[in-house]
């Protein structure tokens, strides 16, 4: 499939504007506050949008309508009751606490709340998450990329391609168009890296502003559409359910707790809503860091709560597309196809081009705050903390962009990874299956609980991950299920709770002092929540 | 002989099999974005309005949070 000039025209607007968006943010970064934190400037409104931005990528777009067109509108419970409802209890219960602590990472915080090793153990997971998924990030959009720009294997003499394949051969996956996917990989990671590099976490929210703004547009458009074609709401129940006895769910949000699919409701309720969403919500540092920007505590709640509404707009457009392709073109075998059939199919030239704008933005934008969270986590939690400690402002700004730029080159090379999984969705889930549960539980009993210790939150975390992992390879011994990471991330944040529970009795309580304005115990106590967190900044 | 994880894999399943579904099923959401509503209302209006300059209606994201999840309770109670 090939664009028509029109397209190729507006895709190259979108990219040059968002680039030039993102760099003049550079004259307001002077100081490291600018670059991470955004100087602790930010609305509530940028922040809300932002949240939405990150969160939905070009992977949405595709493996959720793909996962929409084979198992129906259940998938949509990950924008729905995974997103909502922890962002309402988030922004009542967690991120005021992150707040004001005046943190920069959430293992910044968890280490002021238990100990070092934690803040250590916790910033090198999520430093090495944040890195390796823009890889994954990068080989997907790559492979959208290649669906509606093929690059000819005579582009610049035949070199670029030998080179790439050259590259690729030491994956073993030198074959096919895969050294396209691979070009297109190293300009979306370039192009997001300039303006990261020199605007931080301010260029990364106006361009994911802007880029919302753009993804809703598109989104509503191919929605229109695509249920014109069908006839309406009805038409698309008629045609969907008139496929056969397998589609007979494909319209309910909740299946039977003994459905096959992996998304039973018990599954659902216990494992996304209860655990997966809320570790990501809460503990995400891309998602978290623009709440740590905010200009005061009202802005970072309204941020979140705004965010939530704006995010149960989501589902119409990566889920919904799905199904339209269900019920217009059934029999695909790879509903990861569903999505680009349907603007191949369906849209008129000059649309497709805003549609593929929309699945750029959706990339970026995740992109861009993966990478900032990135080089924050590596930056604060590891470089400064344990490596250079005395720096000056200037320094640590510098080191900052520096890893910014090394995280380009690693997202680049561990992008072709992502081509031994057979699923990207699953894939991604299986990265962070690994740690969210015990970075629940230490989110959660670390805010809630004022008598977890250091040593507690300590042999929670490592605890939770090792049962992840063990309960992950051994998965067909353990579950019927063939993906069950809902259920892995539920049992690890159970033994990651007991784990904490036990050790904190056994171990000597917190000073009193080291917990105000950490947690909700202490909350409310103002004056001497400021006179700690000032001791705490004078430190 | 039987895998004892699978044992109790399925002794959990049974549990919310006997569940009834959809309409149990549909009574514990419904509970549950009640109460996600309902929730705000429990804090302060010091503790809501903290960092806000002034305390006009609008920024009361008590009201937003209720506004918020009956809206999405409606399209759970739909589906």
């Amino acid at each position: 499939m090939a664009l028509a000039g029109i397209d190729i025209f507006i895709i190259f607007v979108y990219m040059l504007g968002i680039m030039v968006l993102g760099t003049y943010f550079s004259r307001y970064v002077s100081k490291a506050d600018d670059f991470y934190i955004s100087g602790r400037m930010l609305p509530w409104w940028a922040i809300g949008m932002s949240l939405v931005a990150t969160d939905i990528s070009a992977l949405d777009f595709i493996a959720v309508s793909g996962q929409g067109y084979k198992w129906g509108i259940v998938v949509a419970n990950f924008d729905w009751i995974g997103c909502l409802p922890v962002m309402i209890i988030g922004a009542f219960f967690i991120v005021p606490f992150f707040w004001r602590s005046g943190a920069y990472t959430i293992s910044e915080y968890l280490g002021m709340r238990f100990n070092a090793p934690v803040r250590l153990v916790h910033g090198i997971l999520w430093g090495a998450f944040l890195a390796c998924i823009l890889g994954a990030l990068y080989w997907a959009t790559g492979l959208m990329l290649v669906e509606f720009l093929p690059i000819p294997d005579e582009f610049l003499g035949g070199t670029l391609k030998s080179s790439l394949n050259f590259l690729l051969s030491f994956y073993g996956c030198a074959e096919g168009n895969n050294w396209q996917i691979m070009a297109w990989v190293i300009l979306i990671a370039v192009t997001v890296g300039v303006y990261c590099y020199a605007g931080g976490l301010s260029a990364v929210v106006v361009t994911d502003v802007a880029q919302l703004v753009i993804m809703f547009i598109g989104g509503i458009a191919i929605i229109v559409l695509g249920m014109i074609r069908v006839g309406g709401l009805q038409g698309l129940f008629d045609k969907v359910l008139a496929l056969g006895p397998e589609y007979q769910n494909h319209f309910k949000l909740f299946l039977p707790a003994d459905s096959p699919s992996p998304y039973p409701w018990h599954g659902i309720l216990f494992g996304l809503a209860f655990v997966l969403a809320p570790a990501y919500w809460w503990g995400n540092q891309a998602i978290v860091q623009r709440n740590l920007g905010a200009k005061s505590e009202w802005d970072t709640k309204a941020g979140m709560i705004w965010g939530a509404f704006l995010h149960s707009l989501i589902p119409i457009m990566v889920t919904f597309p799905g199904l339209i392709a269900l019920a217009l073109y059934p029999g695909e075998k790879s509903g990861d196809v569903a999505f680009p059939r349907l603007i191949h199919r369906l849209l008129p030239p000059g649309l497709t081009g805003l549609i593929f704008a929309v699945l750029l933005a959706a990339l970026m934008s995740t992109a861009a705050s993966n990478l900032n969270s990135a080089a924050t986590i590596w930056m604060k939690d590891i470089y400064q903390t344990f490596l250079v400690k005395k720096g000056t402002d200037k320094h640590y700004l510098n080191v900052g962009r520096y890893l910014t730029a090394f995280f380009v080159l690693f997202g680049i090379l561990f992008a072709p990874i992502v081509t031994r999984y057979s699923g990207l969705y699953i894939a991604i889930q299986s990265f962070l299956t690994f740690i969210q549960g015990p970075n629940l539980a230490l989110i959660v009993l670390g805010i809630m609980w004022s008598r977890a210790t250091g040593w507690g939150g300590f042999a929670g975390l490592i605890t939770g991950l090792v049962s992840a992992v063990l309960m992950f390879y051994f998965k067909k011994h353990i579950f019927t299920l063939e993906e069950p990471f809902l259920y892995i991330a539920w049992w690890s944040f159970f033994l990651s709770v007991v784990a904490i529970i036990i050790v904190s009795l056994l171990t000597k309580p917190e000073p009193k002092m080291k917990l105000l304005g950490l947690v909700w115990k202490y909350a409310d106590k103002d004056q001497e929540l400021q006179k700690a967190l000032q001791e705490r900044a004078e430190k | 002989m039987t895998n004892p994880f699978f044992k109790i894999g399925d002794l959990i399943t049974s549990v919310f099999v006997a569940i009834p579904y959809p309409g149990g099923v549909k009574v514990i959401i419904t509970i549950y974005f009640l109460a996600l509503a309902g929730c705000g209302f429990f804090f302060s209006k010091e503790y809501i309005f903290k960092g806000s300059e002034d305390q006009k209606l609008w920024k009361d994201l008590r009201i937003w949070a209720l506004v918020t999840a009956l809206l999405e309770l409606a399209v759970y109670l739909y589906f």
